[in-house]
């Protein structure tokens, strides 16, 4: 008999018991899908949806416990949908930049003066990440450029699903530039793939510079560092040469370009290094 | 952090699974997490017993695998165990190891009736 609900499968026709659901509606009370067999139209060929008395819906060969093989990485979706956003940004030759910084560090400030400049060149799109409002989406528009807001409530993180979904309302023609601006947060947006061509990590001079010690993923996974604020470094105890060597301790590879986004300097060598990823894309 | 998200797509992954087979009671979920991950077990462990609360895995055990990580060492070419992702060589202080266990994030298997 199945042990679920009582119905009496597995017993002779004339000892199984047949129960309709309570409240003679033809749906199954309790789970969301009904089993095929009821959908169909019946179970062994009776015309009444067969519940036990427990009100759970009935399964032939419901009761045994089944241990399964399963083998699925727990990111394995996000990992899919980045290589689908990164198979659809190269067909375009667009080349991706995913943003990545703690709150505060001059993002929005660097990417208005990054548009402003690459504008009247390239072609340009931003998707902007942030838990509420469309802030920075605005002020990006207000600088010209189409912009998508996404907000991510309670997650922490922009994902491969979200900004695949911002890629399809955005106006994006061949060889230009996609920004993505990540949730500001040195932590988790690491381990999510977006599809970009690259991580670039902002860090500004008014933060610690051991921060790459302190958040190794992130300085591990970004190809490109920008040190932000420099402008500020007669008013601060922030020792460059200090924070680009604990970076490299964790990414012997990562290129560094000290940039202020308020006073321009290092400008030239950030967008050279734009318009030469977007060329090779 | 993202221990949340994780455990979302946990769920998703036993209830695709559970559907593919059939099944409509999940009582088991064996999940291996490498030690350099970065995922904090604990806060998944909680995570867990949130997201599955009212799902057809709500009564699971829920088993945990660690995975301890070890690498090869690019200077002198020895497997050694690693406590943290860029610790330097434990044998020759080289910096550069190449991870090769402990970055597991997987669902293993699951017990289901």
């Amino acid at each position: 008999m199945c042990v679920t609900c009582g119905c009496g499968h597995g017993v002779p026709e004339a000892q199984a018991v047949r129960y309709r659901p309570l409240d003679g509606q033809r749906r199954w009370p309790l789970l969301a899908t009904a089993p095929r067999a009821a959908r169909a139209g019946g179970f062994q060929g009776a015309s009444a949806q067969v519940c036990g008395p427990l009100a759970m819906a009935h399964e032939p060969g419901l009761g045994a416990t089944q241990r399964l093989r399963i083998e699925q990485e727990i990111l394995g979706r996000n990992n899919d949908e980045a290589r689908r956003n990164r198979a659809q940004l190269k067909h375009h030759g667009i080349f991706a930049l995913n943003l990545v910084s703690s709150p505060g560090a001059g993002k929005t400030t660097l990417l208005v003066r990054t548009l402003a400049a690459l504008k009247s060149r390239i072609p340009a799109w931003v998707i902007e990440g942030d838990q509420a409002s469309s802030r920075d989406a605005e002020r990006i528009r207000g600088a010209g450029v189409p912009a998508v807001q996404i907000n991510t409530g309670k997650g922490c993180h922009l994902d491969a699903h979200r900004v695949g979904r911002a890629l399809q309302s955005l106006p994006l023609e061949a060889g230009g530039v996609l920004f993505i601006e990540n949730v500001g947060n040195l932590v988790c947006p690491a381990a999510f793939d977006l599809g970009e061509d690259h991580k670039v990590v902002i860090l500004s001079v008014t933060e610690g510079e051991d921060k790459p010690l302190k958040y190794p993923d992130m300085f591990h996974a970004a190809d490109l560092m920008l040190v932000n604020k420099v402008d500020l470094l007669p008013y601060v105890s922030f020792d460059v040469e200090a924070c680009i060597g604990y970076a490299r301790e964790i990414n012997p590879h990562l290129g560094v370009i000290e940039v202020s986004a308020t006073g321009g300097q290092g400008f030239s060598e950030w967008l050279a290094w734009i318009e030469a990823g977007a060329r090779a894309a | 952090m993202h221990e949340f998200f994780m455990a979302e797509s946990v769920l998703r992954i036993v209830e695709e699974s559970a559907r593919v087979h059939r099944l409509h009671r999940v009582t088991g979920i064996a999940i291996e997490v490498g030690e350099l991950a970065g995922v904090d077990r604990e806060a998944l462990r909680l995570a867990l017993r949130v997201v599955l609360t009212g799902s057809i895995a709500q009564e699971a055990r829920v088993n945990l695998v660690a995975v301890p990580g070890s690498g090869r060492c690019t200077g002198c070419g020895r497997r050694v165990a690693l406590a943290r992702r860029y610790d330097a060589c434990p044998a020759c202080g080289h910096p550069g190891v190449q991870v090769t266990r402990g970055s597991e994030l997987k669902v293993l298997e699951m017990e289901a009736s």
